[in-house]
């Protein structure tokens, strides 16, 4: 218990000084002067357009999805009691991305703002439904499972680009499903903060389940667990947080598989009490990918939020599968 | 004993057939240029410079891309008239021209099937300046046979540019281009050339030479500040993320009215001095609004 709270604690702390730190990072230089000066000055100031409406939303959707993801992971693998369990690797940032595709380039975004988070929720549901169907049993089918929707719902994002009225798509979007925060603004947190909310809470108040899950599924359910109704709580959970945070700032992988695992060490393998340290470190994680990004240039454009993700994440899935095997029977 | 004509012609003759030895044949003795009847161009490009030189009864098809790009209405009533091709193989033997037209982005086994089958495949450079612009009419012209015709576009682009040039705008116009994911195009930019002739400054040009990298902040911390901000996009009728960051609150706050949504100019045509006509009236008219 005391570790649980020494690592939140941690993660929490990590997360603030990162949080300074993007608001101070950026493309143009700022002294710390400037910056303090900018929240009361007034409203032509370049600082203060900056701070204030480029880096805080930035860094307020980086911390928004950041701890979705981390929380979503954390949840998803006390779900389906399989350390590989992410959204990335389930598919449903795939599906979440085809429905953002259509909704952006088929002009339902352009009349109605909120259809992108929307057809990312919707497109995400579908998905892991979809993988949660067909993947139930082991750690392998639920991954292969996984891989099958994600190849589909990439096709689909292919034949979406094709038929988009708009010819320029197909570039447009290869950057985009790298993931990034380059750019955004209020309007983009406004967009998805009440789904990321919203699914966050929901997913929050399955943590005892899961705890009676991780007794096995019978016990569970001989303890009073309703299996169905975690279910569902946790597949309307995942979807609203991954289909806003992939509507607003494109397919970012590996977060919600790193945050759970860091965490888990520290506190004694109880799935409720890896929830909040994942949400923060999630967090944590990705403002760190995001200013890695800002830092290091190349040619003068931002390297993609995704590419550090999964730089990062890459070799931890590997040594994931390493242990797996070693563990295995 | 080689002939004359084997030895100005041994390469190209070698390995095409009997097409591309007829043309030698012409160029050596001198006589009149030929003129391709069946012509296919596989390029948005040099769609556009096939419709605005050749006749239609002659040109076979142009890009599907082409009425989507033209850089004019003219070009694309030109266009919405003329069969389209997708720039495949297959498309290349069921339509079997005498003259396939190709650009930087044409499919490569396209081209070199065209070239195999013995058509002649003319491959056209991307234009990036006024310059260029010459020389690639010229270029296709002279593959069409019509270089008087050329010759006819590109004068009454040059007699439109000094006009554009003796007319200019007192007090140059400050402008920036930018696509909406950051890409600001540089000196050596077709855009660049049409703003000049417009009566603008490029203020990205000393950044780079074809275009460069400028996130928000450094757009809003720019100095001197542009007078407009020129956002540039293939195709504005259809939504993409391009167009909507261009309705980034920043953006709405410091530039206002001042955001215009122009062609990107991919591609140069004898009509880019109509393009800069039309810049200038734009322009002129946004900054009245707002002065």
């Amino acid at each position: 218990m005391r570790s649980g709270s020494a690592i939140a604690l941690a993660a929490g702390l990590a997360l603030a000084v990162l949080f300074i730190a993007s608001l101070a990072a950026g493309s143009v230089w700022l002294t710390p002067a400037q910056l303090l000066h900018a929240v009361g000055a007034d409203q032509n100031d370049l600082a203060q357009l900056i701070l204030l409406q480029l880096r805080l939303p930035r860094a307020v959707l980086a911390v928004l999805i950041g701890g979705a993801l981390g929380l979503c992971g954390a949840v998803l693998q006390g779900l389906l009691r399989n350390p590989l369990a992410e959204p990335g690797l389930l598919g449903v940032s795939s599906g979440a991305a085809l429905g953002a595709v259509i909704a952006l380039y088929f002009g339902l975004a352009a009349r109605f703002a909120y259809a992108a988070p929307l057809m990312g929720l919707t497109g995400a549901l579908l998905a892991m439904s979809l993988t949660y169907a067909f993947g139930r049993g082991g750690t392998l089918t639920l991954i292969l499972a996984g891989a099958a929707v994600s190849a589909l719902a990439g096709a689909g994002v292919s034949l979406a680009l094709d038929l988009a009225p708009n010819a320029s798509g197909a570039y447009e979007i290869m950057t985009w499903l790298m993931g990034s925060l380059t750019d955004r603004s209020w309007d983009h947190v406004w967009l998805a903060a009440p789904f990321i909310l919203g699914g966050a809470v929901l997913l929050a108040t399955t943590a005892r389940s899961l705890d009676a899950l991780s007794l096995g599924e019978a016990q569970a359910e001989s303890l009073g667990l309703d299996l169905d109704r975690l279910r569902v709580a946790v597949l309307i959970g995942v979807a609203l947080c991954v289909g806003a945070a992939t509507a607003v700032a494109g397919a970012i992988g590996f977060i919600g598989l790193i945050a759970p695992h860091l965490v888990r060490p520290f506190v004694a393998h109880q799935p409720s009490r890896t929830l909040l340290p994942s949400t923060l470190l999630g967090a944590a994680l990705l403002l760190g990918a995001d200013l890695a990004g800002r830092l290091l240039r190349y040619h003068g454009a931002e390297i993609k939020l995704g590419v550090f993700t999964a730089l990062a994440g890459a070799p931890f899935f590997f040594w994931l599968v390493l242990r797996l095997r070693a563990t295995a029977p | 004993m080689a002939s004359p004509l084997s030895l100005y012609c041994s390469k190209p003759c070698g390995r095409q057939a009997i097409g591309v030895a007829a043309v030698c044949a012409l160029m050596i003795s001198g006589a009149a240029p030929v003129k391709p009847q069946r012509v296919m161009s596989l390029n948005a490009c040099t769609d556009q410079l096939v419709l605005l030189i050749a006749s239609p009864e002659r040109i076979r098809s142009v890009s599907y891309l082409a009425a989507r790009s033209a850089a004019t209405a003219q070009i694309r009533q030109l266009a919405q008239k003329t069969p389209v091709n997708h720039g495949l193989a297959e498309e290349i033997l069921a339509e079997a021209p005498d003259l396939v037209i190709a650009g930087p982005y044409t499919s490569l086994p396209a081209q070199q099937l065209a070239r195999r089958s013995g058509v002649r495949v003319l491959d056209v450079d991307a234009a990036h300046s006024v310059a260029d612009i010459r020389r690639i009419t010229r270029q296709v012209a002279g593959a069409l046979g019509e270089p008087a015709r050329g010759e006819a576009l590109i004068r009454r682009m040059d007699a439109q540019l000094a006009v554009l040039d003796r007319t200019r705008p007192a007090r140059p116009i400050r402008a920036i281009g930018w696509n909406g994911a950051g890409r600001v195009p540089g000196k050596q930019s077709l855009f660049d050339a049409v703003l000049t002739a417009a009566g603008g400054v490029n203020l990205g040009a000393g950044r780079g030479a074809f275009e460069q990298n400028l996130d928000l902040e450094q757009l809003l911390a720019l100095r001197p500040r542009p007078d407009l901000l020129l956002y540039t996009a293939a195709d504005q009728t259809a939504p993409t993320l391009e167009t909507a960051a261009v309705q980034h609150p920043i953006l709405r706050q410091t530039y206002g009215g001042r955001r215009l949504a122009v062609p990107d100019y991919a591609c140069g045509t004898p009509q880019i001095a109509d393009q800069a006509l039309a810049l200038r009236q734009q322009m002129l008219a946004a900054l009245d609004a707002r002065p």
